[in-house]
């Protein structure tokens, strides 16, 4: 295990921020801490790299305390949301910091620099000042900045969540890819599900400052522990008093056995996906969310108004 | 070349006419006049009044205490700022209150201050009455809070996480404020430095009272513009204040050319 965390809280006056945390992280992968907002996940992120002190509790960071190591003694890098670039220093002066600070000799600092411009591609802006970088190369400078000192575990707090969501997507491809090539053990914040469930090995789930569920992301998606993470790790309608995804519910244009009798109410067409909102003809009316292909939608000739029969597909 | 993109279009046209005549009225023809009435002797006039040796000792004195000063300040002056911006301590936002004192009070107040606390009746019996300490202290008091108020602000502003990524790097809070913070206060201390300067050489009311007005001793320029003054000499008074605003662009132009290169480095 790469970082080991037992029996950690953070209080902020009264308010309880993380609540006896426990947590183990193993070498080598990509973990994500995903949870809503306000739920305690940069504190953790931020107690690992020794930015914040637990009130109780330890870390072990790669089989050493580092409970009361100041942040510059962990080793650890890293990356926050709003890149913290050294704006008057350049790009290459930026990724040398940490190794001019070890004073190691140039000619090792410039080969290094070198080494990783190229990894995160920003080769030629070397020379730039970050304002004069998109904010999608600004984060990967700081990247390149944090992996410079060959952290023994790379934290990234939301690393793309000041970008757009085109760059964001194509730079979580990117550091999968990159993660696949330099392997050392990273911590990720998000609280975009997405982002976890297609870029982490495990994820672990935060919320009100306690661990929901510690899983794969197919585990977690599949079977997770509670409604929480159920709800929170993609969309959920109720049928039946029960949690169902949207998508897990099958539509007949004609009623079958066990099928739930409703009316489509309103219809959505988001890309290849079809939202029905659909009126359950029972005494309560209630209205839930039903997912179907557009392939499905065009065979069926659903259309507002129609009536249908469901059944839950899912387990 | 090409047309640059005027955001705020004819009005922005407006403004920049207003704000150049008003400019020229304020400043550009008052100088122009000063310069101009210094040269009323032709240049022999000019060199007369400056080859005198008790101007030059008064604008030796001037210059160099108010570079002194200046200096002081752009240690103090940061270093307060500091306190004022990141120590919690009580009475933190009293003192931040009075550090305005010395721009608040008028020049004559101030100086009646200094003379009832250094002066012969001293309550902790430090007489610097008609010394050279006098000058400099009054220099002192009058500009400390330049360079505290311009640095101040972007103090307050400076991204925490960029200190925090400074030490998650290995720096130490020394290398962290070198190489990460203070370059990003190297333009507020020049701006600063530059405004304290330019109101040390020319300072009068605070210093008068206390420092005796000695010639060679304590007197310094605006003393000695004043005494030409009186004397009906307004060409050899305007020699003098011409030398003080080269001096004041001298070192404006100095500490531009130094903040561009420090705050370049890091
Ligand atoms: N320095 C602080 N002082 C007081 N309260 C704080 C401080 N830092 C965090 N908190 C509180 O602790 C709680 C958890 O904050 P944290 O930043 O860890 O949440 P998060 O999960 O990262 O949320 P987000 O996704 O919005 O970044 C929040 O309610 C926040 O208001
Ligand atoms: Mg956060």
């Amino acid at each position: 295990m790469s970082i080991e965390i037992t029996g950690v809280n953070k209080r902020f006056g009264d308010f309880v921020a993380l609540d006896n945390v426990n947590l183990s992280i193993p070498t080598g992968q990509l973990t994500a801490l995903l949870g809503p907002s306000g739920g305690g996940k940069s504190t953790l992120l931020r107690i690992i790299a020794g930015l914040e002190n637990a009130d109780s509790g330890s870390v072990v960071i790669e089989g050493t305390e580092a409970t009361n190591l100041p942040a510059q003694k962990r080793n650890v890098g890293f990356v926050f949301q709003h890149y913290a670039a050294f704006k008057h220093m350049s790009v290459a002066k930026n990724v040398a910091f940490g190794l001019e600070i070890r004073k190691r000799p140039k000619a090792e600092v410039k080969e290094k620099v070198e080494e990783l411009l190229g990894l995160v591609h920003l080769s030629q802006f070397a020379d730039r000042l970050p304002s004069q970088l998109s904010g999608g190369q600004r984060q990967r400078m700081a990247l390149a900045r944090a992996l410079a000192i060959e952290p023994s575990v790379l934290l990234l707090d939301e690393p793309f969540g000041a970008l757009d969501a085109k760059v964001r997507k194509e730079l979580r491809e990117w550091l999968r890819r990159l993660h696949d090539e330099v392997h050392v053990t990273t911590v990720f914040v998000t609280h975009d599900q997405e982002e976890a469930l297609e870029v982490a090995d495990e994820i672990v789930v935060i919320n009100e400052g306690r661990i929901e569920q510690i899983g794969s992301p197919d585990t977690l998606y599949d079977a997770p522990s509670n409604d929480f993470v159920m709800s929170f790790l993609g969309p959920t309608t109720q049928l039946n008093g029960a949690l169902v995804r949207p998508h897990d519910i099958e539509v007949f244009a004609h009623p079958v056995e066990n099928g739930i009798p409703a009316r489509i109410a309103r219809e959505l067409r988001v890309g290849f996906d079809v939202r029905l909102w659909v009126e359950l003809l029972d005494a309560a009316h209630e209205e839930i969310q039903v997912t179907v292909t557009r392939a499905t939608q065009r065979s069926l000739a659903l259309a507002e108004g129609n009536d249908v029969w469901l059944v839950p597909t899912s387990a | 070349m090409s047309r640059k993109v005027n955001s705020l279009g004819r009005g922005s046209g407006l403004a920049l006419g207003i704000s150049l005549t008003w400019f020229s009225l304020l400043v550009l023809i008052p100088l122009a006049a000063v310069v101009v009435k210094s040269t009323a002797g032709g240049w022999s006039g000019f060199t007369h009044t400056l080859s005198n040796p008790q101007t030059q000792a008064a604008l030796r004195l001037t210059i160099g205490d108010s570079l002194l000063v200046t200096v002081l300040n752009v240690v103090m002056g940061t270093v307060i700022a500091w306190v004022l911006v990141r120590e919690r301590f009580p009475g933190a936002a009293i003192l931040d209150v009075i550090i305005d004192l010395p721009f608040a009070l008028p020049t004559i107040v101030a100086g009646l201050v200094l003379l009832s606390l250094y002066g012969p009746q001293s309550p902790f019996g430090v007489n610097e009455a008609n010394t050279r300490n006098a000058v400099f202290l009054a220099l002192a008091f009058v500009t400390l809070p330049f360079i505290v108020r311009t640095v101040q602000p972007v103090l307050e502003e400076l991204d925490k996480d960029v200190e925090e990524a400074a030490s998650s790097l290995g720096a130490n809070g020394f290398t962290t404020f070198r190489r990460v913070i203070l370059p990003s206060l190297v333009p507020a201390i020049a701006a600063g430095a530059g405004l304290s300067f330019a109101r040390a050489i020319s300072e009068y009311g605070s210093l008068v009272l206390l420092s005796g007005n000695l010639p060679f001793k304590t007197e310094v320029a605006s003393v000695r513009i004043v005494g030409f003054i009186e004397g009906d000499n307004t060409a050899a008074a305007s020699v003098i204040a011409v030398v003080l605003l080269v001096a004041a662009l001298v070192v404006i132009v100095a500490l531009d050319v130094v903040q561009r290169r420090v705050s370049r480095r890091g």
